[in-house]
């Protein structure tokens, strides 16, 4: 009988429960407690720093002494340790900055929910918690029960003014917030190689939001042309392709027509309450945030920015815009994505998690109401119990900007 | 013993700790504090050793922040019985010592007032005289949990006796 893609990785049959060393554990900010936990269990050297991937972005650059005093343990922790693999503030966000690491058929594991993302690089990559992390660091390695999987085949193309955080939520919208709840997503079909790295990190990311362990796509042409362009690369470098056998089980299969998919929203207080735009479309919005690990790559700024070119937000309008790494800032910088920002009226914030998660700059005022590109809408997520939280795609967040109310992409396009 | 029972779906990390608080609170009694604040505000001050809560689907789903399962076992509650959990919390209970335990019938069963029972080593609940199987995890997660959580499952580990 064939098997899943898990099911291959991890080299055993669904169900069963082993032991594997991950090739990545990626931690953030929260390193500092993981440390203390570490030395609970007795420290005092990591197993392996060549392991560890470390990068300070969800309170970046911090907004209060414990948060600085929290970074700098990390950074003494790090030289203490010999981690080689340290990002500082400014440098990105986690799960951009693991492009620079995931290579096909590793085995990732990071202490955050969207650690799924490095799925799009035809990885096993998991969230775990974090005393897990320190058990890691310890030991070296972690227990994996291997999941069940299911098939998600995507055909034909996006039309204009649709997006992967489109596909995303007409997905939730389809099985629901726990749809996928334990399973291994594997993303199959003619339609994946329409799906660029950054689309496929965005609905990767989303996996989580789906209740799956982990989502994956195929080492393709277009993967591969990603890791020869990229840093990853070393020439010398044969990956292993590991994917699925054509006669592989799967709990759950569903199909996706690209071309049927219209712009969406997540309404508050939860991912899987989708609604069409054009349902929500008029509603007054005070607030807009375009970034995050879901959405904050060159790609999602570009499709905002060509909506605000020469034009302004509305009056009153918070529109916050964060890259989600250094290089895309630059690149940004360089294609003037950014000076349209500003010129429209947006703030450019420092790349980090930023107002995603309401613990720094962004917070929402009493009653606004937010049209964000994140992937997490729960009540009080963004520090303000009294906001509602829209999620939606950079373009149609960039499109209610300017009129202050939910609008729609694909009218503005025609 | 007190039940906590919350009847909804897709109790989130975030109604079980505020995320604003996730880089400021890292302590028992820090976290107990804002635990379920806003869900109950009620269940902080009256939330007691061996208390148990019973919940609908996909309880704890959200962030892989450690504050909603450190806490809840810090407040001493025995047990979870949920129709459904969440991944990344069920992993962070097991490792923080939380016993969970899935039982969509023991749940839709209970009704307010209804005397719970939870027998770990049996594999039984007991809820206003209806006894409900549940699955027991396997050897690994078992001994994680009997020994109170990873941290002193791996103190045993590397320690060769009781870490403690």
């Amino acid at each position: 009988m064939g098997r899943s893609f898990v099911e291959k990785i991890l080299n055993a049959k669904r169900g069963a429960i082993v032991f594997r060393k991950p090739d990545i554990v990626l931690t953030h900010d929260y390193t500092a407690s993981i440390k203390n936990t570490f030395n609970k269990m007795g420290g005092p050297k990591i197993a392996n720093p060549d392991q560890l991937l470390i990068v300070l972005d969800h309170n970046a650059p911090p907004t209060s002494s414990n948060l600085a005093n929290q970074y700098q343990t990390i950074r003494d922790f790090v030289n203490e340790q010999g981690v080689k693999n340290f990002y500082d503030v400014g440098k990105g966000i986690c799960h951009q900055v693991m492009s620079y690491h995931a290579k096909p058929g590793m085995i990732i594991v990071g202490s955050d929910s969207h650690t799924c993302t490095a799925g799009a690089f035809n990885t096993l990559a998991v969230g775990i918690d974090r005393t897990e992390s320190a058990g890691i660091w310890k030991r070296g390695e972690t227990w994996f029960r291997v999941p069940e999987s299911m098939k998600i085949t995507l055909h034909g193309k996006l039309r204009e003014g649709v997006y992967a955080k489109d596909i995303s939520l007409w997905i939730i919208g389809m099985i629901g917030s726990a749809g996928a709840n334990y399973m291994s997503i594997e993303y199959h079909g003619e339609g994946v190689k329409n799906l660029s790295i950054s689309e496929r990190m965005t609905l990767a990311n989303l996996a989580s939001e789906m209740g799956a362990k982990n989502a994956v796509f195929p080492l393709d042409e277009v993967l591969e042309y990603f890791l020869k362009t990229s840093e990853v690369f070393k020439t010398s470098e044969v990956w292993k392709c590991i994917w699925a056998d054509e006669d592989a089980v799967y709990e759950k299969e569903i199909e996706i027509y690209l071309d049927e998919i219209f712009p969406l929203v997540a309404a508050p207080h939860h991912v899987d309450n989708i609604k069409s735009v054009s349902e929500v479309q008029g509603i007054k919005v005070h607030q807009g945030l375009i970034g995050t690990c879901t959405n904050g790559r060159l790609e999602d700024l570009r499709q905002a920015a060509s909506v605000l070119k020469d034009k302004k937000i509305a009056d009153g309008f918070q529109l916050l815009v964060i890259p989600a790494s250094r290089k895309i800032y630059l690149d940004a910088l360089d294609e003037g994505v950014i000076t349209t920002f500003i010129n429209a009226g947006a703030s450019v914030l420092a790349v980090s998690c930023g107002p995603c998660l309401g613990t720094g700059q962004g917070i929402p005022a009493d009653g606004f109401t937010v049209i964000s590109t994140a992937n997490r809408n729960f009540k009080g997520r963004m520090g303000e119990k009294e906001a509602e939280i829209y999620l939606s795609s950079p373009e149609t967040a960039a499109v209610s900007a300017l009129t202050g109310k939910i609008g729609d992409p694909s009218e503005v396009l025609k | 013993m007190n039940v906590f029972h919350y009847p909804q779906n897709d109790i989130n990390t975030d109604l079980l700790f505020p995320g604003k608080y996730t880089y400021t609170c890292s302590t028992g009694p820090e976290i107990r504090e804002h635990l379920l604040e806003d869900l109950d505000p009620a269940f902080a001050e009256s939330v007691e050793s061996g208390d148990i809560i019973i919940a609908g689907e996909n309880f704890g789903c959200g962030s892989s922040r450690e504050q909603p399962s450190l806490g809840l076992r810090y407040v001493g509650v025995s047990a979870i019985i949920a129709k459904s959990f969440a991944r990344i919390f069920y992993r962070s209970a097991i490792n923080q010592g939380l016993l969970l335990v899935q039982s969509p019938e023991a749940v839709e069963a209970y009704n307010e007032g209804d005397e719970v029972e939870v027998d770990p080593a049996g594999g039984v609940i007991r809820i206003g005289g209806r006894a409900f199987d549940f699955p027991s995890l396997p050897p690994e997660m078992l001994s994680i949990l009997a020994h109170g959580g990873l941290l002193n499952h791996i103190r045993k580990e590397f320690s060769g006796g009781d870490g403690r």
